[in-house]
């Protein structure tokens, strides 16, 4: 067999990323490092790794206070990425923080904090199912942390920010805006994933404790590839996959249906001012999706790298009025490794119909959440339930405690029945 | 020579954190990346055992790093390498004998506590010239596999499947009238099963369905070491028994505690069951209204 080239090795170990257990993907990637030996070669071909596997594990991001915004927690994935933007200029959505941002995902680090405003209608249906989801998390979730999105394409920015005159449609949604300096440079804050975890909790199990140390904390010698962020970002340009939850796009001007594109299917339609739109105009337009997508998103982690052990619970919410339902995704997975390698991994999918209408004065948006909360906690309960199957049914009938006769092998006994002459003489 | 070093522990750190079910593929990968590891990688790394068919002797047998030769395998019955013979390495005569003993041995442990499934095991010298001296040094490995299939169609959807591997390789030093061996033991247990999470309550709508699957697999080593008395060659037959047999009791233990005590612990810390206001339901109700009220504000 031939060895591989270097390109290829980069490749195939970039692979093994997104494999990483729950809060261990700077071992494995220090790992990695330590056989290719080779980070120029290698950072290219892990950064597009690394990006797919922040977003899909729903990577949680610190803010602190800047500029009048509250220090707080938003979530990275695929539904937070800004629409409209993709490769090299992709950026992520703070809804909390009405910002967006960039995200470096080799640093972690947030740079280029931008205004970001919902249409009203957009933004008020959010909103309420974002402080559901919150209270929700709250309550079940000790180290959890929520977000909703909306696949809305955001307000444009005030006409000062574009050079051909504004359409009127803005103006009504400045009020609240003015151009925030970009915040930059908070990398170091930024880069010890290991803090963003409540203090590790002593593991309930009864076997032994061990002594070593944090291994989750991020070594500086990775600090050091800042540098090659530069042009390990030119090679994830166009590798970069269309993000999948990006409904359809109907741009206004394009087939002329103003009508049909701005009329709201749902109840909570407020008259837009966006109706007003008339011109097909070459430059930055208010692009409308017309029934975006609420994505509503749970991550709950707990590392405890001293004992062993780390876990992560995801769950996916998407609200999608056009079919008129709620599909949502569970993940739940556990890493214990104490002289060992074992990993819980579960993977569970539901939906159910999307409510219409307030119903003994509960919200649409809270009785989606009430409905995701009994889901959950059933699924929970299913969780608990399945142990006992696996534990008493297929784990016995793999291997016995005991034999039948419910006593340890007589081995002499065996060696005296099935062996030859040479034994039986032996016993005698 | 310490660079090295890190560079096959990183390879194995790898596979302590990389998923087990996927054991087989990361191991090609990695002896890929790192030829210059790849022995090192396949002697060390327990992975899945092979269940093989010896047509001669009409039955099973298991294939492990032990008793491969290339693409073959050794059969513990007939004592030849399948499906190709190789001219690979025999034990000699004398260990040969003790190793078609264990097989029967091994063969009745196997069908009290598995009740189905299959099991080998293989010696092999440590010496030169073996069986010249009195006191002899050997070592060996017992297998033991047996598989749960997936659920058939007349079975319940959710009725679980798995694997059970275990490898118990050892190393044996006579000394006199006892003998000292030294075990390192590994269980890679699978269980999988499906999930509905159905809810049956009133309130919500009776078309909510789900779906999924739970997997739970990995793999955990052990090592001991015993000293049994030892009058003649048979007594390894049931010192290696019970130290197999006391291992495989208290990993099936231990592997319980882990598999369904520590990770059911740790889904429990990542989510509270009950909500973490225990309150009664009166006051979840009133505070659910009050959050509705403060939505509808917003």
């Amino acid at each position: 067999m031939a060895e591989l080239s270097l390109e290829e090795k980069c490749k195939l170990a970039a692979k093994t990323l997104e494999q990483s257990p729950p809060g261990e993907i700077n071992d494995v990637i220090n790992d990695i490092r330590a056989v290719i030996n080779d980070d120029n070669a290698l950072m290219p071909y892990v950064l597009p790794t690394l990006r797919e596997y922040n977003l899909s594990q729903l990577h949680v991001i610190d803010h602190p206070v800047s500029d009048g915004v509250p220090a707080h927690s938003s979530i990275l994935s695929h539904a937070t990425i800004l629409p409209g933007t993709e490769g090299e200029e992709e950026r992520f959505v703070d809804a909390e923080g009405k910002r967006s941002f960039k995200f470096d995902h080799i640093t972690l680090g947030i740079t280029d904090y931008q205004p970001y405003d919902l249409p009203e209608e957009e933004e008020t249906f959010r909103a309420a199912l974002a402080q559901s989801l919150a209270k929700y998390t709250k309550n079940h979730f000790p180290s959890g942390q929520s977000s909703v999105s909306s696949s809305q394409y955001p307000l444009l920015p005030p006409a000062s920010a574009i050079p051909e005159p504004a359409p009127d449609v803005t103006k009504e949604e400045s009020e609240s805006e003015e151009i925030q300096e970009p915040v930059t440079d908070i990398v170091n804050e930024q880069v010890n994933e290991g803090d963003l975890e409540p203090a590790p909790t002593p593991a309930t199990g009864d076997l032994n404790v061990a002594s070593e140390k944090d291994e989750i904390v991020r070594p500086e010698s990775l600090d050091q590839l800042d540098d090659l962020v530069e042009e390990a970002k030119e090679e994830e340009e166009g590798s970069v996959k269309k993000e999948s939850v990006k409904p359809d796009v109907e741009e206004v001007g394009e087939d002329g249906q103003e009508e049909k594109v701005t009329t709201p299917r749902a109840e909570e339609a407020t008259s837009s001012a966006l109706e007003e739109k008339k011109d097909i105009v070459p430059e930055p337009k208010q692009e409308r999706v017309e029934d975006p997508k609420y994505t509503l998103e749970i991550v709950g982690n707990k590392y405890n790298p001293n004992n062993f052990w780390t876990g992560r619970w995801r769950t996916r919410w998407v609200v999608d009025r056009a079919s008129g339902t709620v599909d949502g995704n569970i993940n739940v997975d556990v890493h214990y490794y104490e002289q060992g390698n074992v990993q819980l991994a579960t993977r569970h999918s539901a939906s159910f119909p999307l409510p219409v209408e307030e119903v003994n004065g509960q919200t649409v948006a809270s009785q989606i959440v009430t409905t995701i909360s009994k889901i959950e906690t059933a699924y929970h309960l299913e969780l608990n339930d399945v142990y006992g199957e696996l534990g008493d049914k297929a784990f016995r009938a793999l291997r016995r405690a005991l034999p039948v006769t419910r006593q340890k092998m007589d081995w002499e006994k065996v060696t005296g029945y099935s062996l030859g002459s040479d034994l039986t003489k032996a016993r005698a | 020579m310490a660079d090295t070093d890190l560079t096959f522990d990183s390879l194995l750190d790898l596979l302590r954190r990389l998923p087990p079910t996927r054991v087989e593929e990361n191991v090609n990968s990695l002896c890929d990346l790192a030829p210059e590891y790849a022995d090192d990688l396949l002697g060390n790394v327990d992975q899945p055992l092979k269940v093989l068919v010896d047509t001669e002797k009409g039955r099973e047998f298991l294939g492990c790093d032990y008793n491969r030769d290339g693409d073959s395998f050794r059969s513990p019955w007939s004592n030849n390498y399948l499906p190709e013979a190789t001219g690979g390495p025999v034990p000699s005569t004398r260990l040969r004998e003790l190793e078609v003993s264990l097989n029967a041995a091994f063969d009745t442990y196997r069908e009290m506590y598995f009740e189905g499934g299959t099991s080998s095991v293989y010696l092999w010298d440590l010496e030169d010239d073996p069986g010249q001296g009195k006191e002899i040094s050997f070592a060996g490995v017992v297998l033991m596999k047996k598989v749960l299939s997936t659920p058939t169609s007349d079975q319940p959807e959710t009725t679980p499947s798995g694997s059970w591997d275990s490898l118990h390789v050892f190393e044996c030093q006579e000394r006199g009238r006892s003998a000292k061996y030294k075990l390192t033991s590994t269980v890679m247990l699978v269980l999988e099963t499906k999930t509905l999470a159905t809810i049956e309550g009133k309130e919500v709508d009776e078309t909510s369905k789900g779906k999924g699957n739970v997997t739970l697999s990995g793999s955990m080593t052990r090592q001991a070491e015993v000293d049994y008395p030892l009058t003649n060659s048979a007594g390894h037959i049931p010192n290696i028994g019970r130290m197999v047999e006391d291992m495989e009791i208290k990993m099936r233990n231990l592997l319980s505690s882990v598999y369904f005590g520590k990770t059911k612990d740790v889904i429990n810390d990542l989510r509270s069951q009950s909500g973490l206001e225990l309150k009664s339901k009166e006051d979840l109700l009133r505070a659910e209204l009050a959050g509705k009220l403060g939505a509808r504000k917003a």
